[in-house]
């Protein structure tokens, strides 16, 4: 028997410690692939902005996009308009 | 009392309380090793679900003569888990902010530390240890599931053996 291996040693009583609660209602009835999908859809991810958020350099990036293309479709108008 | 080859035969042969029993005596061992390998209790459960579901599908290609329908069942497992995990880590690397970040749980005290020690193992190692000790496995069964040669389970049990050892090493010093 592979316990074999586990035996005469402290690990034994380290790795018995380590017990699992089984959801047995859970298991009991099959979810639907259209529910896996809703909660996988539904599921927290991660903000792709965070980087930005991060770091002052990119905070301050950040706010400048805005100001920097507000500028440059201004720069764009005056130039069509001439 | 019946075995659960015996209970496959039955199963076989068209009779639905074969897959019932299998499901009551097995599924709580199988989840218990996805568990614990993967930290993640809904996917654990789903995949507790496509085990069986796949039994269902294949349980023609099931031949008593090459091994126990608990290795059987552990082989499906285990290949249904490393796909879906590699899927994950595939969407992982192309979209890494849309993917959703698992939430491993642990508990508290000892649990903790047993629990950190083993997911701190390498996927191979974790994987011989968990169907070797919580599974209760023999080696040759662990090779079929795994794929690999007896020599390859054994060396990695005892390498697996020597990290947790070695992990858990101060806190066996404390505890004595």
């Amino acid at each position: 028997m592979s316990k074999n291996e586990f035996e005469d040693d402290n690990l034994k009583k380290w790795l018995d410690e380590y017990h699992v609660h089984i959801p047995r209602e859970k298991l009991q009835f099959r979810t639907p692939k259209w529910e896996r999908l809703i909660r996988y859809l539904a599921s927290p991810t991660q903000n792709p902005l965070d980087k930005f958020h991060e770091t002052s350099f990119g905070l301050k990036l950040f706010r400048s996009i805005p100001l920097t293309g507000a500028v440059l479709v201004g720069v764009i108008q005056v130039i069509s308009q001439l | 009392m019946r075995t659960n080859e015996e209970w496959m035969k039955v199963y076989q042969s068209g009779d639905i309380r074969g897959l019932t029993v299998l499901y009551e005596r097995l599924y709580e061992t199988l989840y218990s090793f996805l568990y614990r390998y993967t930290r993640e209790e809904q996917l654990s459960i789903d995949i507790v679900h496509d085990t069986f579901e796949v039994l269902q599908k294949k349980k023609h290609h099931y031949n008593q003569h090459k091994g126990t329908v608990k290795a059987y069942l552990f082989q499906i497992a285990y290949r249904l888990l490393i796909n879906k995990l590699n899927r994950r880590k595939k969407w992982r690397s192309i979209l890494p902010f849309l993917v959703p970040t698992p939430t491993p749980t642990f508990s508290t005290d000892e649990k903790l530390v047993i629990q950190q020690a083993i997911a701190r193992l390498s996927e191979k190692h974790r994987a011989v240890i968990l169907l070797a000790y919580y599974a209760d496995l023999p080696q040759d069964e662990i090779a079929q599931i795994l794929g690999v040669p007896i020599g390859t389970v054994k060396s990695r049990l005892y390498h697996a053996i020597k990290i947790l050892k070695e992990q858990l090493k101060e806190d066996f010093n404390v505890k004595k």
